[in-house]
């Protein structure tokens, strides 16, 4: 992935649903928007064209995993370069729930090679901040349930038989993602923030990096 | 006989979920049964014609084929079509939704008909991405990762014709049309003229990929008669050397 050159601040969070993510990004919207700084909070599948075929696409099943990679790439690659890259280059800040980090370790778990997966994604722009929602499996997934939506086909890995319910394949499949998280924390330098903390917490932990980031 | 000797059918929603062998590069012979031919190069290049006269021709030898052309399958086509119409996407985006719509294809159509045994005919393969998207300035080494899903042909004809040939036989009735010409590229106000331009960006890629991939060229100024004869001549000997390596 490229440096971000431009004038605005990408930062990003990545982390299990259920983890609070949301959340904790609208609050620190606010933080910003009252300290001065002009704010965008964007999410995968928002753009105009791509996402409504991909939510069709999966109602009708006719994903397959690499398809699946493909047009969830389209879908970002449309979003970066609508609503990123202009809000960037006009000074903005960028919190981005569910970067690409989310897509490469659900793509790897389709099956797909991971080295294909990450070039797959080298046209991205390399956050400046990923903030790292750590929770266990037992409290995302008790979030999870308790969500209007129930998880579809995809979302629970019952695509590529991760069990043989929705119910046991979600808890499975969010338990290899988990991983996959905690791997990437490493390997990406993710700023870990303890999901299980009081919510306050983990926004003063945040304000401070973000603080030094605008400053530096 | 090797190959199953019965009508062409169309499989269509193959259930069955693929996880893609990644070892299966797309540099390597395929294992399937049946035999894909593809056939590439500009437009009017002639390769179309070709292709339905050699289909015809099979069908009445009695082999099994299975037609499939770029950009047609149903999950991304409307969404490649609405962009183009309002020109809303950038280059990447185009470039991951055909390579989505050719890995809906490879797996739903072309796969499960290699495994039948049929002869699968593809107008256009991975190689016009290839071409193209780096004609509209993606990364070259980008795209080959991003096509590495994909198998590769018993048998790629590329049909060779001066770009000034390509344009002639498509503006004989016509003008050129907005994403044919490279409009969207900016190299000229005037279609014919950014025609000319971006199909000469096209086909030096092709050029490049004759060694890359062992593109067998056939010349597409040749009258149609003689390019079936010379065509028909070279699927014999696929057909046959594919036969005797079942053996």
């Amino acid at each position: 992935m490229q440096a971000n050159n431009y004038p605005g601040k990408l930062i990003v969070a990545e982390g299990l649903d259920g983890s609070g993510k949301t959340t904790q990004f609208n609050l620190l919207k606010n933080w910003l928007e009252i300290n001065g700084f002009a704010t965008q909070v964007f999410k995968r599948k928002t753009s105009n064209l791509i996402a409504s075929s991909i939510n069709q696409a999966k109602e009708a099943k006719l994903l397959l995993p690499v398809t699946y990679s493909l047009i969830h790439a389209a879908d970002f690659s449309d979003i970066m370069y609508h609503k990123i890259v202009p809000a960037l280059k006009a000074g903005f800040v960028v919190l981005f729930i569910k970067y690409v980090y989310t897509s490469i370790a659900k793509d790897y778990l389709r099956g797909q090679n991971r080295d294909w997966v990450l070039k797959l994604y080298d046209f991205g722009l390399e956050p400046d901040l990923t903030f790292y929602f750590k929770t266990d499996i037992e409290s995302a997934l008790d979030r999870m349930t308790q969500e209007e939506k129930e998880k579809d086909y995809y979302d629970s890995g019952m695509d590529i038989g991760f069990g043989p319910n929705n119910h046991l394949a979600l808890r499975n499949f969010q338990s290899k993602l988990l991983e996959q998280y905690e791997l990437m924390s490493k390997l990406y330098n993710f700023k870990v923030i303890d999901a299980t903390k009081p919510i306050q917490t983990q926004q003063n932990k945040m304000k401070s990096m973000i603080e030094s980031l605008l400053n530096g | 006989m090797f190959f199953s000797k019965k009508k062409s059918n169309f499989i269509q929603n193959n259930s069955e979920v693929i996880l893609p062998d990644i070892s299966n590069n797309f540099k390597t012979p395929h294992n399937y049964k049946g035999v894909l031919i593809a056939v590439e190069g500009t437009d009017g290049s002639g390769k179309s014609t070709q292709m339905y006269l050699l289909k015809k021709w099979l069908e009445s030898e009695g082999y099994g084929t299975v037609f499939t052309e770029w950009n047609s399958s149903n999950l991304v086509s409307n969404v490649i079509k609405k962009g183009k119409k309002k020109d809303l996407l950038n280059n990447t985006t185009f470039s991951l939704l055909h390579a989505t719509d050719f890995a809906d294809r490879l797996h739903k159509i072309i796969i499960p008909a290699l495994k039948d045994g049929s002869i699968v005919l593809a107008d256009r393969y991975f190689y016009t991405a290839l071409a193209r998207d780096v004609a509209r300035d993606c990364d070259p080494a980008w795209l080959r990762n991003t096509y590495s899903f994909s198998i590769r042909p018993d048998a790629v004809f590329y049909f060779k014709v001066p770009v000034e040939i390509s344009l002639e036989r498509i503006t004989m009735t016509r003008k050129p049309k907005y994403y044919e010409a490279g409009m969207d590229m900016k190299l000229s106000t005037d279609p014919f003229k950014s025609y000319l331009l971006f199909q000469s960006r096209v086909i030096e890629e092709y050029e490049k990929m004759v060694k890359e991939f062992g593109l067998d060229i056939i010349d597409g100024t040749e009258s149609i008669p003689d390019q079936q004869v010379i065509f028909r001549k070279k699927i014999i000997d696929v057909i046959n050397r594919r036969a005797n390596a079942g053996k």
